[in-house]
Formats: C-alpha cells, sequence, structure tokens
C-alpha cells in the first residue's frame, strides 16, 4: 500500500519522490548493469539510462511486481542490448586493435608501476579479467542468474519476477551457472595463469 | 607449472571472487547529470500523437477490402433476385431449337 502511493507520486510527476527512489537504488542497479558490461563508466551510462527509462513508462507500470523488480528487470534487459550492441561493434574494432600503438598497454604498465605493489595489482587484474572473460562465456539465463544471485543478492523470489521464470527453474539456473562457471575456467585456466 | 591441486585450489578462490562480484558506486556526480537530462525531458513538448503512414495504409487496405466484400455480396444478392429461372414449359418450347430432330443430321 506504501508503495502504491509512491508510485503514484511518481507517476504525477514528484520530482522529490523520483530523486528518493534514484537514491535508494542508484547503486544496486549500477552493480547490475556493471555485472554485464564490466566497465564503470558504460554501467553509470546504463545506470542514467534505466532512472530515465523509469521516469519515462512510469505510468504504464502495472503494478504486479514490486517497482525494484520492475526496475531490475529495465536494468537486466538495457545490459543485455548495450552487450548484443558491443558485440558487433567488436568484430569491426578488432583490426584497428591489431593495428593500434602500444602506449596505451605501456601506460597502463606504467600506472601499474607507480602502485605500492605492482606485482599484485597487476595478479589482481589477471584474475579479474580471468573472471570476467568465464562470465561472459555462460549462457545468458545462466548469467543472469548468477549475477542476480551471488553477485548483487537478490532472493531466488525476486530473480524468478525479473526473469519471468518459476522458483524452481531459477534455484535450477544457479546451480547449473556455478557449475558451469567452474567447467569454463577450467578450461581457459591455462590460457591466463 | 602448477600441479592439479594447486590449479583447483585457485580455481576455488576464483569462483569466490566471482560470486562476491566488484561492487562500484556511483561517482559524484551521477544526480546532477541525471537531473539535467531529467529536467531536459521534461522542457520537451510532448508531439501530438500522428498517425504514421503505415498504419494509414493498414487502415485504408481494411476499408478497401470491406468495401469490395460487400459489394461483392451486394452483387450476388442482387443477380439472385433478378434472373428468372427459366421453366421447363420454356425450356421445352425451344427445345427444337436447341436439339434438332436427330434426323436432320441423319438424313
Amino acid at each position: 500500500m506504501e508503495e502504491h502511493k509512491f508510485i503514484q507520486k511518481l507517476r504525477a510527476g514528484d520530482r522529490g519522490a523520483f530523486n528518493e527512489l534514484v537514491l535508494a537504488h542508484k547503486d544496486a542497479i549500477l552493480n547490475v548493469c556493471y555485472g554485464y558490461v564490466k566497465n564503470a563508466d558504460e554501467a553509470e551510462d546504463l545506470t542514467q539510462e534505466v532512472f530515465l527509462e523509469v521516469y519515462k513508462t512510469i505510468s504504464k507500470f502495472q503494478e504486479q511486481s514490486a517497482l525494484s523488480t520492475w526496475m531490475y528487470r529495465i536494468a537486466v534487459s538495457k545490459s543485455l542490448d548495450a552487450l548484443k550492441h558491443k558485440k558487433s561493434k567488436k568484430r569491426a574494432a578488432f583490426f584497428e586493435k591489431r593495428t593500434r600503438s602500444e602506449s596505451a598497454d605501456l601506460e597502463m604498465e606504467q600506472k601499474a608501476g607507480d602502485s605500492p605493489d605492482p606485482e599484485a595489482t597487476l595478479e589482481q587484474k589477471q584474475q579479474r579479467e580471468f573472471i570476467d572473460h568465464c562470465l561472459m562465456q555462460l549462457a545468458e539465463t545462466q548469467r543472469t542468474a548468477f549475477i542476480l544471485s551471488q553477485q548483487d543478492g537478490l532472493s531466488y523470489k525476486e530473480i524468478a519476477d525479473v526473469m519471468d521464470k518459476s522458483l524452481s527453474s531459477v534455484e535450477s539456473l544457479v546451480h547449473r551457472s556455478k557449475q558451469s562457471l567452474r567447467k569454463i575456467m577450467t578450461e581457459l585456466y591455462r590460457d591466463y595463469f | 607449472m602448477k600441479n592439479k591441486n594447486d590449479i583447483q585450489k585457485h580455481i576455488d578462490k576464483l569462483l569466490e571472487s566471482a560470486e562476491e562480484g566488484e561492487k562500484i558506486t556511483t561517482s559524484a556526480s551521477f544526480m546532477d547529470s541525471l537531473n539535467s537530462k531529467l529536467d531536459a525531458l521534461d522542457q520537451t513538448p510532448q508531439a501530438a500523437k500522428v498517425y504514421s503512414m503505415n498504419v494509414l495504409l493498414k487502415y485504408a487496405a481494411i476499408f478497401l477490402i470491406i468495401v469490395l466484400n460487400v459489394g461483392v455480396v451486394a452483387t450476388q444478392f442482387g443477380s439472385t433476385t433478378t434472373v428468372e429461372i427459366e421453366s421447363s414449359d420454356t425450356i421445352s418450347e425451344f427445345s427444337d431449337e436447341y436439339f434438332p430432330d436427330y434426323t436432320t443430321y441423319t438424313e
């Protein structure tokens, strides 16, 4: 009932209520987006897009789920769209990447060298890249279930609402995502370490 | 080179890291940037709903189909009411003309 009143305020264009909503959920939405795109700036842009979408379409929200669930759904959908867009761009960028100067890599190495323990920083970076690469190999539904359950800490019920799946299928998806991730990590381990 | 046990231990750790995820927070300018976008959105005049050509074409096609169907039905209805079915007497009256006697051909 409280949420319904809050939604009514949002529908009436109450910017104070909207700011309250943003402040309460911005970091959670940001981390959902980051779970997919793995780039802080891009994730922040996506988070802004999510809130703009909420602002524009709140009148169409039918309150069949919690407001936060609806926002998570928008965040997942926008992140997946961004990833698809990225994939199509990736191919075009492949040749450019091969011919670009090595200055950027050199700069990164220098930055790592400035940190207190450059070796540890580099190792951490390598591990992060490995984890991100392995996560990207998961099937789309498994990745979504994994990100929402493990990284964002959503309950199975919330994930079921976001993904529009039954509770049992979400449980199974999360379980399978962990198994798949272990398998992928084992397969790709030698390429990284 | 690491042995299998070491690799499995390392993978366990990596899995834990993957499950924890990397947490980030929004930048200091996030709210200002979002609010300026919302201001711009509020100031955008609401465009009147204009039907696209495609929608108009769809309506035109449906209208045309309905008109043609009604036309065909009306024609059929008109023709069944106006056409008189010739009685067997009328047919027999002209039967000679239509079916001349067989002998005229065989003679």
